[in-house]
């Protein structure tokens, strides 16, 4: 898929009031509108700009449904040990989102738990 | 505000460290990296972002309560034989249910079972007239149910938005009560 990249390490954060953070690297140009869009399964996408998509992959399954009932998670964009920029970004559920991943060569975590 | 967080691995690396050693690490307390990190975001928008979530569950939680008044009210009524309003009640509930059926609390889950259950339970009846009565009721409690759904989930998505005055102003409001800070 052009036009996509996939952020492979990222962390996310649950804090006490159950508020969600999203720690990713930190990415040139300053954010418009971010929004993640999320079916509840095991990767979402990351709308920073308009033209900017990251694919936010493989997703926690721990933390797929605080994700998917959030109304927002803060993104916190870091270069080593420091903030880079950090904004809010809306979360906009869809039932599937209609990417055959399998095709760009992401799995899920469901595949590896049922092999076993 | 407190600072307890947990912590949730993913992308690709996570994922294959899950593969070779699962559950190890699988959610863990937030890293002394990620924790550094945190104390640096701004206190407002931490607050803010904490504000938008207990906003949207006091939000959720009213629905709860709607759905169990609606089925309270609606067992009653059907029992003492007025389909009608019974199923208009049980409309209400299930649609109230389904916002959260959408969002797949149990609890909630249950309250739409309940209401479906209700509604055939008026299906069941061997009168003629009360079957087609209930018939009726049964389509207008799915329409309602879709309505009610889409209309609350339209509401939630506006205050959520952040640019949105009013529902800032809302978002607030319902955060601080959510948070029992008052106003």
């Amino acid at each position: 898929m052009s036009g996509y990249t996939t952020e492979n390490d990222f962390v996310i954060a649950e804090g006490s009031e159950g508020e969600l953070y999203i720690y990713i690297s930190a990415k040139a140009a300053t954010p418009s509108n971010p929004q993640i869009v999320y079916d509840g399964c095991d990767h979402a996408i990351f709308m920073r700009r308009p033209e900017e998509r990251i694919i936010l992959d493989y997703i926690n399954p721990q933390v797929r449904d605080k994700l998917r009932k959030a109304p927002a998670v803060v993104v916190v964009e870091t270069i080593l040990e420091n903030i880079k920029d950090c904004y809010i970004a809306n979360m906009k559920m869809v039932d599937k989102i209609p990417v055959d991943w399998n095709k760009i060569g992401l799995k899920s975590w469901e595949e590896v738990a049922l092999k076993k | 505000m407190n600072d307890q967080y947990n912590q949730y691995p993913c992308g690709k690396e996570a994922y294959n460290a899950y593969i070779k050693a699962p559950m190890d690490w699988y959610v863990s307390k937030l890293d002394s990296k990620y924790e550094k990190l945190t104390k640096k975001i701004p206190s407002k928008m931490l607050r803010e972002a904490a504000n938008s979530h207990a906003a949207k569950s006091l939000v959720y939680s009213l629905g709860a309560g709607v759905a169990f008044a609606g089925s309270a009210v609606a067992a009653k009524v059907v029992n003492d034989g007025t389909p009608v309003m019974g199923g208009i009640l049980a409309a209400t509930a299930l649609g109230a249910a389904a916002l959260h059926h959408a969002k797949n609390s149990k609890l909630v889950r249950a309250f739409a079972h309940g209401a479906k259950n209700m509604a055939k339970t008026i299906e069941k009846d061997t009168r003629a007239d009360r079957k087609k009565m209930a018939a009726k009721i049964s389509t207008f409690a799915k329409v309602a149910a879709k309505r009610l759904h889409k209309g609350f989930s339209n509401f939630v998505h506006k205050i959520g938005e952040n640019n949105n005055p009013l529902g800032k102003n809302v978002r607030n409001l319902l955060g601080r009560l959510a948070l029992g800070k008052g106003r």
